[in-house]
């Protein structure tokens, strides 16, 4: 995945992006009346609000990076240029790439400040609104809340690089090569970092059960 | 460019195959397993983990509340009512805006907004907005520092006397008061010597 740019220096390649910004319409109209921004907006809250909840497991914190990141984009939109190659496919999408990365940035300043704070326990990210039924059917198995508290508590305790990479995947759905755009990572660095997040979850899993008679 | 193949064995060749068996999962709209059987080669703890985490990690959306009052205040920057926009919900129209120093550090603002707004900050690079965020790091409280400075200035004072009290000689009028204190401090000495000799 192409990286977004941002301001003025290279020039910008328009017939590349045509073809490949599934968001391109709504980039384009938001630039020509920013109040048309709000289409975008509305498209991709649930998404960075979900990110920066699993990212923060607080609500109100939540909300913070949610508003911060959509500011920051909405002023930085005039300075924003789409690149994409053409192996990123037909749905590639460069907003949405360069919209993760700013959320990505206001979550990491928000870790970075956090810090010097006790971490925030899991009953309080349940309590915030991890949606845990009480019992999902799934694949014919049904997870337990036990489990799911377990694979949140491994997914908490993962490094950094490895929980955004998971959360990415699975909470936005994003693919690889999205990912790979929103982390400054390549691909197979991607797929390794998502490989070993899931090891580390099935190992928590495992030990949970115990060993098997 | 042809594709380059992962060397066989290793992280990277499982990282595909694990790539692979999420990409045809996640496909599926509903969150719903694709049809057929699950690819084996993904490992049943790791299809396991995958099925746990599909079920745990859902998409959560904000509050009716909360997403209409982030489209007004994107509304306001969209029209150009950036000092409501940059400070927050809190001011009004009409109200005073404060020095904009304050205004940015407000708690409902967003320090580095300004700084995106005039083009002095990409919001998109990690290590700029690291920098800023940094920078804008609350300072530490004037009052601490300047106590720890009038102490360290006290200590080196003291230090300073000090070392002018034990220092031999200097010129002119210090020079003068220093012998003519060492010269009483000796007759001290000598008085004090005679009475404790006298009572012994």
């Amino acid at each position: 995945m192409g990286r977004p740019g941002f301001g003025t220096a290279e020039p910008a390649k328009p017939r590349v992006v045509v073809a490949l910004d599934r968001d391109r319409h709504l980039v384009e109209a938001a630039r020509r009346d920013l109040s048309q921004f709000d289409a975008l907006y509305r498209k991709y809250l649930a998404q960075v609000y979900a990110y920066a909840l699993y990212e923060l497991a607080d609500h109100h914190a939540a909300e913070d990076a949610t508003e911060r990141t959509f500011l920051r984009a909405l002023a930085a939109l005039p300075r924003f240029r789409e690149l994409a190659r053409p192996e990123d496919g037909p749905d590639a999408s460069t907003f949405r790439v360069w919209l993760f990365r700013i959320a990505r940035n206001v979550v990491a300043n928000e870790r970075r400040a956090r810090r010097r704070k006790p971490a925030a326990s899991l009953d309080v990210a349940l309590g915030a609104g991890f949606a845990i039924a009480d019992g999902v059917d799934l694949e014919g198995d049904l997870v337990s809340r036990d489990e799911a508290a377990t694979a949140l508590r491994a997914v908490r305790d993962l490094p950094d690089d490895r929980r955004r990479a998971l959360l990415l995947r699975f909470v936005d759905e994003m693919t690889t090569a999205e990912i790979a755009g929103v982390l400054g990572r390549s691909e197979g660095a991607v797929r390794v970092l998502i490989h070993r997040a899931l090891g580390a979850v099935a190992r928590e899993l495992g030990r949970d059960r115990g060993p098997v008679r | 460019m042809p594709p380059r193949f992962p060397p066989p064995g290793g992280d990277a060749v499982d990282a595909l195959v694990t790539d692979q068996y999420l990409d045809a999962l996640l496909a599926s709209a509903d969150r719903r397993p694709p049809d057929g059987a699950p690819d084996p080669a993904a490992g049943a703890d790791l299809r396991r983990a995958t099925a746990v985490l599909r079920a745990s990690l859902v998409r959560v959306h904000p509050s009716f509340r909360f997403e209409e009052r982030l489209a007004a205040r994107l509304a306001e920057l969209a029209a150009g009512d950036v000092a409501h926009a940059v400070a927050g919900p809190g001011v009004r129209h009409g109200d005073l805006i404060p020095f904009p120093g304050a205004m940015l550090s407000a708690p409902s603002g967003d320090p580095l907004l300004a700084a995106v707004l005039d083009g002095r900050l990409d919001p998109s690079d990690e290590e700029a907005v690291a920098r800023a965020a940094g920078a804008r790091s609350p300072a530490r409280p004037l009052l601490v520092g300047g106590a720890i400075t009038s102490a360290a200035l006290s200590l080196v004072g003291v230090a300073w006397v000090a070392w002018r009290a034990a220092r031999p000689g200097g010129p002119g009028l210090p020079r003068a008061a220093h012998e003519s204190s060492a010269r009483r401090l000796a007759e001290l000495a000598d008085l004090a010597t005679g009475i404790h000799g006298g009572t012994a």
